[in-house]
């Protein structure tokens, strides 16, 4: 029940971390500013004997107007986000707080380990209520006798990044890689994406389109602070240079967060938006995206309530970021 | 009141440099030699027989010092006499998912844990008890044997003032109503923390974060088998009760325990789990209440039953059974009143008091209900409480006696500070204003444990002109202490600064019973001035300079079973206005605005009183909007600050706390209790004002988003 011990590593470049972690291999875990990682260690959710820490790697601080370093901190982000689409800086105000924020990483919260009341509990109420498969047990207890996952996939980011356009650079012993984030996750609350053990996220990278888009993000957390998401709407807008056609859209992107082990995602070009209204263009984003969504009873709010916020935040964005108003750059 | 020097002026309270530079210690941060970590093996079971404890590969392990299981202390206690019903560990079978089975001490506190970890425990399970409605069955397996009759039936209070059935029939208007409210926990910041360190010559110190030292020192004494004066409790820096520090708890026992096993001091400070897990917070409740008003707009009739899920244990819970119940006679003029309650046992965590002790949920039905009545005859909420508010100086149907009452002018204050005629009906779709009132006792007038004093204070001069005030009273962050300090100022003419106060240590200070029941004010304020007023005779008549001062309650209230509780020297009023918007899309609560004015009596110190209504303003949101203690088959769920769901800041809106000052004629300088009876008008004002919003009635809290959205879904569909 004490704490569990482990050996610290502090690499100072991305190939002595892969080093680290070839050596490590099965036996560490990464840790960026530690906010999830050390809670996991409290809680006995996680006593590998191995913590490699990436804090102290200069080139994963880096932030420019197209690529934000895995280890720069939400707070930096804030500070910092001048340069970037403003829809980074203000989904990063909503996660935690000031405290958190300072060294809670974006890597972190793109990487965030997937959450679950059953999962995120101390190690005596797991003896207490049994052990769910995430924490080594044999079947979820949020959906009894599943064989499957669904810890909620909670970073507020994510959806964020995917509206964006953003690719993640991944560095393994074979070099470096380049995953779009549309890619990169998997419907999998324990195997939450397509990281290979030996693989380590290293940089955010944003297309030049991303600073034209319009974007916005709308979460339910609970609390005005705080709270994770337990569900998360993401849209970006796409203006053409021809505001005529189609209501002056090229194509809207929209990603669902926190409503499962992993995100959504769907792209609707202009001409399939000609005619519609936000509220029918919400409804059948709805239709496309509800059968993929694994919500269930695993947080604070039931699943019935959490997916009717998403809608509704969807509608709402639709309806602000479809009104053509060239100027304002949500 | 302005000829006064000391007193009536805003004071930071003495130590908060202390606090906000960290050099205050609390008691965990206290240094000892040798210092040794207690900690305690907890069960995962709800309610089961102990078959078997093998502790010996824990008393092998090297760094070890002791094991203790319940067998070796099996003297029950409790904070109520009526209720001894608790044991240090459990003894033959456990009660509660988190009760402790076993204890260690050790070098430190990673080894005691691995040791906690090596002892075996085998259970035999019995069927555990979570549903209250059931506590009354007769069952093979009760919680208790003392259950009544074999159920689970902790406590019943019958009571009937006048005569409801004949009321009735002359009530015109009528409103009634079932509620359901979740068990809440006090959430202080510092976690219970106790060292323990009994001396070669048997003597036992104990330093803990409690609100009532002199209850722990009886406690540890009849535990341990040792005469009370052999027992001393100190009482460090305290972060937060609330209620959630005022009963002697087992951790308290077993460290003392541990410490005369091995004579090495021990240490045992809870995570925030095990707080959640020792709870005595607030009880879950069912409350159903008929209430009626006659044709003048009077309420005729309060018809009330009550039941309260105890949990495991007793603590207060015969108080709060009463409480829920007789609490309603104020601050309304309610001559025919019948009230059926019940506290049952059950297999979670023991429930207690927590700020408001026992009245807060029926003052939330009551209230809501006067506000259907207001709807149903379509007068405005804060004339009909006006019309309806208790006299001063006057007794109520079950004889307590009132004196000194501002409810009138607090009504009046926050209905004309919030603009209530301007806004009341006349708010936007979505937006709108309600209105409650509360009351509560200034101190219980009975000690809990009968011939005990209330409290006692002594006065001294010292050489060098200043003067040392001894009193029992525990400062827990309430600024008693300072309270003490500013009464003594003023009755000598010295400044605050002059007055040093040595209090909570049973060791060296007379007898105060502790922090709870809003009583500290009143009484060792009193016990104040009178030991400040006899140290002046005495410098005047050249007798040692020492002045003794104390506090015993009149003799009052009724001569019927159960006439003392909730009978108190005098009673504080309040009233509150809450302006909130509802989104009837998502069902969330914005609290916009809030007004609360409180009659304290005489703020002795305002800047306290202010601190009072805004720390009971955020608690009673906190129960309204979303603070729960989620059990899940008696396992609690949110068992941390993540997921326990307090209002965080940038959630508070703007209190307007306002101070009213009816001048009791037997409080210091006029001075009643600020520190629980503003929490009770807080949550009904914001049902009743999200009501006017969009005409829901709120009857399960807490209010989450989700419950106002079904709401509001039931009230589209009745249209």
């Amino acid at each position: 029940m004490s704490f569990p011990v482990f050996s610290l590593h502090q690499p100072r470049t991305v190939d002595e971390a892969l080093c680290y972690m070839a050596e490590f291999r099965g036996r560490s875990t990464l840790m960026a500013g530690g906010t999830d990682v050390l809670p996991g260690y409290a809680q006995h959710t996680n006593v590998r004997s191995h913590v490699i820490s990436l804090s102290r790697i200069p080139s994963m601080t880096r932030l420019s107007a197209s690529s934000i370093g895995a280890c720069v901190t939400l707070a930096e982000l804030i500070r910092g986000g001048g340069m970037l689409p403003p829809v980074i800086a203000r989904a990063a105000r909503g996660i935690a707080g000031p405290a958190v924020r300072s060294s809670a990483t974006v890597g972190g919260n793109l990487l965030l380990s997937g959450r679950c009341r059953y999962f995120n509990q101390s190690e005596f109420h797991r003896a207490a209520s049994g052990s769910c498969m995430k924490a080594g047990g044999s079947a979820c207890l949020a959906v009894s006798q599943d064989e499957s996952c669904y810890a909620i996939c909670s970073g507020d980011l994510v959806p964020v990044m995917l509206v964006l356009g953003a690719s993640f650079r991944i560095a393994g012993p074979d070099g470096e890689r380049l995953v779009p984030a549309a890619d990169f996750y998997l419907p999998d609350g324990i195997q939450a994406n397509v990281l290979e053990p030996s693989e380590l996220l290293t940089e955010v990278i944003l297309p030049d389109e991303a600073s034209e888009l319009s974007a916005a993000y709308m979460k339910l957390g609970g609390r005005s602070a705080i709270d994770f998401p337990e569900a998360g709407v993401a849209v970006a807008v796409k203006r053409r240079a021809d505001a005529t056609n189609h209501g002056g859209v090229a194509h809207c992107c929209i990603a669902l967060g926190a409503l499962g082990p992993s995100p959504l995602v769907i792209t609707i070009v202009g001409e399939e938006l000609h005619g519609l209204s936000p509220v029918d263009l919400s409804e059948r984003i709805w239709k496309t995206l509800s059968p993929e969504m694994l919500a269930v009873r695993n947080g604070n709010f039931r699943p019935g309530y959490r997916k009717a916020m998403a809608k509704e935040y969807l509608r709402l964005m639709l309806a602000r970021l479809l009104t053509p108003s060239p100027d304002k750059t949500r | 009141m302005s000829d006064y020097r000391v007193i009536g002026k805003p004071m930071p309270q003495a130590g908060s440099r202390e606090k906000v530079t960290g050099a205050a210690r609390f008691t965990d941060d206290l240094p000892f030699e040798n210092l040794h970590y207690g900690a305690i093996l907890r069960s995962h079971l709800a309610h089961a027989r102990i078959l078997s404890i093998d502790t010996r590969a824990a008393t092998t392990l090297p760094g070890v010092v002791a094991v203790l299981t319940g067998r070796e202390l099996t003297t029950t206690f409790g904070v109520l006499p009526t209720s001894y019903d608790e044991t240090a560990l459990a003894v033959d079978k456990v009660r509660h998912v988190g009760e402790g089975v076993a204890a260690v001490a050790a070098q430190s506190k990673a080894l005691a844990l691995k040791a906690l970890d090596l002892i075996v425990v085998e259970y035999e399970a019995l069927p555990a008890h979570f549903d209250m409605e059931r506590g009354r069955e007769v069952v093979d397996h009760p919680v208790h044997a003392h259950g009544k009759g074999g159920t689970n039936i902790h406590k019943e209070v019958n009571l009937h003032f006048g005569d409801v059935e004949a009321a009735r029939r002359e009530t015109v208007f009528e409103a009634e109503g079932s509620f359901e409210f979740a068990g809440v926990s006090h959430a202080f910041l510092e976690p219970h923390s106790v060292v323990a360190e009994y001396s070669p010559s048997g003597e036992l110190t104990v330093w803990s974060s409690t609100q009532v030292p002199f209850y722990v020192r009886r406690a540890l004494a009849r535990v341990l088998g040792m005469d009370e004066d052999r027992v001393r409790v100190i009482k460090p820096h305290v972060g937060g009760g609330f209620g959630g520090k005022s009963d002697p708890f087992p951790h308290e026992m077993v460290a003392a325990a541990l410490s005369r096993k091995t004579g090495v001091p021990v240490k045992i400070t809870f995570s925030r789990e095990e707080v959640f897990i020792s709870h005595h917070g607030r009880h879950p409740s069912r409350i159903s209440m008929r209430l009626g008003a006659d044709r003048s707009g009077k309420l005729s009739y309060l018809d009330l039953d009550a039941t309260i899920d105890g949990g495991a244990f007793g603590s207060f819970g015969v108080v709060t059974t009463y409480y829920n119940g007789v609490l309603t006679q104020g601050p309304y003029r309610i001559d025919n009143f019948r009230y059926a309650g019940r506290r049952v046992y059950s297999n979670h965590p023991p429930s207690g008091a927590l700020r408001g002790h026992g009245a807060v949920n029926t003052r939330y039905v009551t209230e809501c209900l006067i506000d259907e009545i207001c709807e149903a005859m379509g007068e405005d909420p804060c004339s009909f409480r006006l019309r309806n508010a208790l006299e001063e100086h006057t007794s109520t149907a079950n004889e307590y006696r009132i004196t000194s009452n501002g409810l009138r002018e607090c009504i009046e204050r926050v209905r004309d500070a919030s603009g209530w005629l301007q806004k009341y009906r006349q708010l936007p779709y979505g937006s709108g204003v309600g209105v409650a009132c509360g009351f509560f006792i200034s101190g219980s007038a009975l000690p809990i444990h009968r011939g005990d004093p209330q409290t006692i204070v002594r006065t001294v001069k010292e050489e060098d002109g200043t003067v040392t005030v001894y009193s029992g009273a525990s400062d827990i962050g309430q600024g008693s202490d300072t309270i003490l300090a500013q009464v003594t100022a003023e009755v000598l003419g010295l400044s605050p600064g002059d007055v040093r106060v040595v209090s909570g240590d049973t060791g060296l200070c007379p007898i105060d019973l502790g922090s709870y029941s809003s009583r500290v004010t009143f009484m060792a304020g009193n016990a104040a001035r009178e030991a400040a007023e006899n140290l002046k005779k005495a410098l005047d008549t050249g007798d040692p300079p020492v002045g003794h001062g104390e506090y015993i309650s009149p003799r009052m209230g009724g001569t019927y079973k159960g006439a003392g509780a909730g009978l108190s020297p005098s009673y504080s009023f309040g009233a509150c206005v809450a302006e909130v918007e509802v989104d009837p899309v998502t069902g969330t609560i914005d609290v916009e605005d809030i007004w609360l004015a409180h009659d304290c009596g005489f703020a002795l110190n305002p800047l306290a009183v202010e601190g009072q209504i805004e720390g009971s303003v955020h608690m009673g949101l906190g129960q309204f909007l979303g603070e729960e203690v989620r059990f899940e088959e008696g396992r609690i769920a949110n068992a941390s600050f993540l997921d326990y769901r307090i209002v965080l800041a940038t959630d508070v809106p703007d209190i307007h706390a306002i101070i009213v000052e009816s001048n009791d004629p037997e409080g210091p300088f006029g001075a009643k209790e600020c520190g629980e009876g503003a929490l009770h008008p807080v949550l009904p004002a914001v049902a009743n004002a999200v009501h006017g919003a969009v005409g829901i009635r709120l009857r399960k809290l807490p209010a989450t988003p989700e419950r106002v959205l079904a709401e509001l879904k039931k009230t589209r569909r009745r249209k």
